[in-house]
């Protein structure tokens, strides 16, 4: 059973349609990748999903509700969370202010818990639970940001280019860390340009050409589809 | 006189910081200058009045009653009148909050008259004799109560969650939108928070002060300052440069007479717009 289906989805801004016809399907404890080039309407599919923009036409429905003209806090309560592409922290607050600002709609709760378990997959916060968020480094931010959003107990982890701006050596972490985040039960949407990382660690893929799919399938056939080699890879 | 200049100044700083305190939150979040600042504090002031004119309400106690309803009146008139019109672009907010003052001035004018009025309590002459000057009851209380009002809204602002969401809109709303933050109920309620500030500064001031349809505008001409002095956006900025702006008046209309006690008000703007435009605190909120 499908936690996520977008049907015959268009959506863009003003008079502009940036995603034109886009239809996928996200299962329970999958990792499923969006891959595509800049400017293809990544980004926009999840601004439509996480309720930012309205949709034009089409249907998104999670967990069987539709998601049409819900509002972001809806979508947050019903357990969908988006970490968007540049991190989009609170700059002004502590890393702390920031992560339990993640559960803001739950209440306090099981903040102190959620706190914990997220501190313990990013040992490198604890350290730096006080201090301002604008003064991280770029990967500290990233983890603090795939945190802020597991703080609500996300069902589906939306993520928005973890790796975009981060050393090779980090890009290789933070898919590591996106493999384990989702071994423990959390369905993942991976928005990628890093097309051999993330196929390597999804179940299935779609690939994103001027806003419309133009290829899906499993991840690991796709590491051998010579069009996507073509296109993306340059082999 | 020098000391009692000091003490004088820091009494009517605290009323001034209290009216920069709204103008500078909603600075700091909202990005935008509350044009109809004034219009807001001369309502506040005439709410007071009415309410110890017909219903015999002590003003500081009216504190208690205005207070609340700004907040209220301020939510309501951005949630439902300058959010929705001004259709998410800030020039359109200044245009709306400009419109809206000339439009509370005027329906002030046409209800209330362009008179004067003050109120006289029974206690308004009496004072605490400090051995070199006499304080007025009425100071020591609007210093006290504006100093309470302060110190809540650096609790709320720092240990709550609406506090922390509140300061997390300011600089980030696309971030807030995707951690479930309703950014327009963010933005109403600095907003009345903001006004809320301005009710309880009105009812302070009407025991000292006289209320007219403009009264407003002369403390927010102050305000500004204030609030270009602590820092655009800066909590703790508006609180000291209310007291520092406070004393200078005062201080100065003891050495150059009452009236240009205010050029030093034009000459501490003049020189902070010359060295630190960015004010005393920067732009935290």
């Amino acid at each position: 059973m499908s936690m996520i289906t977008v049907k015959n989805l268009s959506a863009g801004y003003g008079f502009v349609n940036v995603l034109r016809d886009v239809s996928l399907d996200i299962n329970a404890g999958e990792i499923v990748a969006v891959l595509g080039s800049n400017g293809v309407g990544k980004t926009t599919l999840n601004n439509t999903l996480s309720g930012l923009i309205k949709p034009k036409s089409g249907e998104i429905s999670f967990e069987g509700q539709s998601l049409v003209g819900a509002s972001p806090e809806a979508i947050v309560n019903l357990g969908m969370i988006h970490v968007p592409e540049g991190r989009k922290l609170f700059p002004n607050l502590t890393v702390r202010d920031n992560l339990e600002l993640g559960s803001y709609r739950r209440g306090k709760s099981d903040r102190a818990a959620n706190l914990e378990d997220v501190l313990d997959t990013f040992p490198k916060l604890r350290d730096r639970i006080n201090q301002i968020a604008g003064t991280l480094s770029g990967g500290e931010q990233q983890m603090v940001a795939i945190g802020r959003g597991l703080m609500s107990n996300p069902k589906l982890l939306i993520l928005d280019e973890p790796s975009l701006g981060l050393s090779p050596l980090l890009v290789e972490q933070m898919f590591d860390l996106i493999k384990r985040i989702n071994e423990k039960g959390l369905t993942i949407l991976l928005v990628e340009q890093n097309v051999i990382q993330s196929l390597a660690i999804a179940d299935r893929a779609y690939v994103i050409e001027e806003g419309a799919i133009a290829i899906s399938g499993n991840a690991a056939e796709l590491q051998d589809n010579a069009e996507l080699k073509k296109s993306y890879l340059g082999l | 006189m020098l000391p009692a200049a000091i003490i004088n100044g820091l009494m009517f700083g605290a009323i001034y910081a209290l009216v920069a305190l709204g103008l500078t939150l909603i600075y700091g979040v909202l990005h935008i200058i509350n044009f109809a600042h004034g219009a807001m504090l001369m309502l506040s002031l005439y709410a007071a009045f009415f309410l110890f004119q017909l219903a015999n309400i002590d003003p500081y106690l009216s504190i208690a009653i205005v207070t609340p309803a700004a907040f209220i009146f301020g939510y309501l008139i951005y949630r439902y009148g300058i959010g929705v019109l001004s259709k998410g672009k800030d020039q359109n907010i200044l245009l709306i909050t400009l419109g809206l003052s000339i439009i509370i001035e005027n329906s002030a004018l046409f209800f209330f008259s362009g008179d004067q009025q003050t109120v006289s309590l029974s206690y308004s002459f009496e004072a605490f004799d400090l051995g070199f000057m006499y304080l007025s009851y009425p100071k020591v209380i609007s210093f006290v109560a504006a100093l309470v009002i302060c110190a809540l809204l650096w609790a709320l602002m720092s240990l709550t969650d609406m506090g922390r969401a509140i300061r997390a809109v300011a600089k980030e709303r696309q971030g807030a939108r995707l951690v479930g933050i309703n950014v327009e109920h963010i933005f109403a309620v600095t907003f009345g928070i903001g006004i809320a500030c301005l009710g309880a500064a009105g009812c302070m001031m009407l025991p000292i002060f006289y209320v007219d349809p403009y009264t407003g505008n002369i403390f927010v001409l102050v305000a500004f300052t204030i609030v270009v002095l602590g820092g655009m956006g800066s909590i703790i900025g508006a609180l000291l440069g209310g007291f520092i702006i406070g004393i200078t008046e005062s201080v100065g209309g003891l050495l150059l007479g009452e009236s240009l006690g205010q050029i030093g008000i034009s000459l501490i703007f003049i020189l902070i717009l010359i060295f630190k435009p960015t004010g005393l605190f920067g732009s935290k909120v």
